[in-house]
């Protein structure tokens, strides 16, 4: 089974990679009455969806080369992952950023040579979607041990309707506290919080990129950590 | 709260997060504590029959300020007459139909927990139409009771000459609602926020109402799921058999009387599991926006129906616990 580490692959100068996961839109199985039955086929070997990758060259660089940092995000919600996506490629920085977006892991294995080093693999749950955080813990599984020293971060999204939330708060805490990863809120929909948010991610993409002198995204979370308990 | 760039829908006030209190009672433990079913010796059913089978819209309202249960009598003069002066304004509650409001306040014993409750508070407007006989009964076009059952949350920590009653419901036009709210709100300075009710909190009140004893043959346990974002909206209705949920529930619950998330979590698992092997859809990706059982349902926005007079003092302290963790 395709397990995802951290330090297989070497990094790449001036870069970050972050995966965005989500668990894919959980009605397929919902297919109109008129469509044949394939489209409904879900099994664990379709769990691997393929990944797709954005990328964007910092402008006045050469054109960007295949080996980009790479950030994944992994989560339930495409079209939200793909406005986040986009609000951190549009982030003003000095350094490229190639974000990789995943329904849920294992990532297809064929790929995996081409696939550059990822630095921050972030989950994204949907308050709203029992199903995303089931798919999340499921993702878990195929990350290595060594990502959760503060290359991992989970993202609980939709948190500005509390009225339509489906998952409780304190599973999702412990779920952070379990995998020793900090724990973000945001809401995606309004453009003030998905930019702030971007922007946090692209400052932790950083760091775990290595691109901060002296501070170790290790050390970084638990710093965050420290200020958590306070 | 303000506008999402997407959609002209309001986003709604967050919880602060992390807070183990309020959420249906559960207590840091995570447990929720379900008071028996009261007894028939202790309250009359007759008074409480009247809150049965009607669907009760629910708001939570901010404690009263200088609320005296002995002027209930120029209470009801005053909203009367307030009312009628509101229809002269031409504020129509009905258009085409010339109707006589009369209001009566009163107080109901019986609809309370703990003994930091106070009294439910009873408001029922009434019409005798002009065209009838002067014999003819006066007709309830409009009821709304406050009450609070087992909120001690609130009434602790109240201050001085506040009445704490943080539930209301009603039923009848919503004209008749903002007129006898806003009389409330200029009265006694409170504020009253309509009550929505979370997919979280739904699955709480099916686990503790499908495990719940009924004597004779009840109506299935349903769960009705909308899908957001398909291209034409879709529901779902799940019935299940109540002996099959009963039994379900049996072998969830560990303690007698005592409910942990752990245990409403396994519950809800398991159907929507038992779904997913029929139909191959994935519920718990989906919205619940309905819960009905035997005992009682509920919806989404906050629209309630109590069946059993048994266990209405259980179903009124989660809704009590709802409404406080709106207000505060």
């Amino acid at each position: 089974m395709a397990v995802l580490r951290p330090f297989d692959k070497l990094p790449t100068l001036n870069s970050g990679i972050l995966l965005v996961g989500s668990a894919v839109a959980p009605l397929r199985g919902l297919a109109p009455p008129s469509l044949p039955r394939p489209f409904a086929r879900r099994g664990p070997a379709a769990g691997a969806r393929p990944c797709r990758a954005l990328r964007r060259a910092v402008p006045g660089r050469a054109a960007a080369d295949r080996a980009l940092p790479l950030a994944q995000l992994v989560g339930p919600d495409e079209a939200l992952q793909q406005r986040l996506s986009e609000t951190i490629l549009q982030e003003k920085r000095d350094f490229n950023i190639n974000v990789h977006l995943a329904t849920s892991l294992p990532l297809p294995p064929e790929r995996d040579h081409l696939r550059p080093r990822i630095d921050l693999i972030v989950f994204m749950i949907d308050i709203k979607s029992k199903y995303s955080l089931k798919k999340v813990e499921r993702s878990l599984a195929h990350v290595d041990a060594s990502f959760f020293l503060g290359k991992v971060c989970f993202l609980v999204t939709g948190v500005g309707r509390v009225n339509a939330c489906s998952v409780e708060m304190n599973a999702v805490c412990k779920l952070g506290e379990a995998y020793c990863s900090p724990v973000l809120f945001c809401e995606l929909e309004l453009e003030d919080t998905r930019v702030a948010t971007a922007q946090r991610l692209v400052r932790m993409l950083r760091i775990c990129a290595g691109h901060i002198p002296g501070v170790s995204a290790l050390s970084f979370v638990s710093l965050m950590r420290k200020s958590d308990d306070d | 709260s303000s506008n999402g760039s997407g959609g002209p829908r309001r986003l709604s006030r967050a919880l602060p997060f992390g807070r183990s209190h309020g959420r249906l009672g559960v207590s840091s433990s995570g447990r929720l504590i379900v008071p028996a079913p009261s007894s028939q010796e202790k309250a009359d059913p007759q008074k409480t029959a009247f809150l049965l089978r009607k669907a009760w819209t629910l708001y939570s309202v901010t404690p009263l300020y200088r609320f005296r249960r002995g002027r209930l009598r120029d209470y009801a003069r005053l909203l009367g007459a307030f009312i009628a002066a509101e229809k002269q304004k031409g504020l129509a509650v009905e258009v085409g139909v010339e109707l006589d409001i009369k209001v009566a306040l009163s107080s109901l014993a019986d609809l309370r927990g703990s003994e930091l409750d106070q009294d439910a508070l009873l408001v029922q407007l009434s019409s005798r139409s002009q065209a009838s006989s002067k014999n003819s009964e006066d007709k309830v076009v409009w009821s709304g009771w406050f009450c609070s059952v087992f909120g001690d949350d609130l009434s602790e920590n109240v201050p001085e000459h506040f009445t704490c009653l943080p539930l209301f419901l009603t039923h009848g036009a919503e004209s008749y609602t903002s007129l006898v709210g806003s009389w409330f709100q200029k009265t006694f300075d409170c504020c009253f926020r309509r009550l929505a009710i979370s997919p979280l909190n739904l699955s709480w009140m099916v686990a503790m109402w499908a495990g719940c004893k009924l004597d004779r043959a009840a109506s299935a346990v349903e769960l009705v799921f909308s899908v957001p974002r398909l291209a034409q909206p879709l529901d779902i209705s799940y019935a299940i058999h109540p002996e099959d949920a009963k039994a379900l529930w049996d072998t969830v619950q560990k303690t007698p009387g005592e409910i942990t998330q752990e245990e409403v979590d396994v519950f809800m698992d398991c159907l929507y599991a038992h779904f997913h092997r029929h139909f191959k859809i994935h519920l718990s990706a989906a919205k619940l926006v309905k819960v009905s059982t035997g005992i009682a349902s509920a919806q989404c926005d906050g629209i309630v129906k109590i069946l059993h007079s048994q266990y209405l003092p259980g179903v009124l302290m989660l809704l009590t616990e709802l409404a406080i963790s709106q207000i505060q």
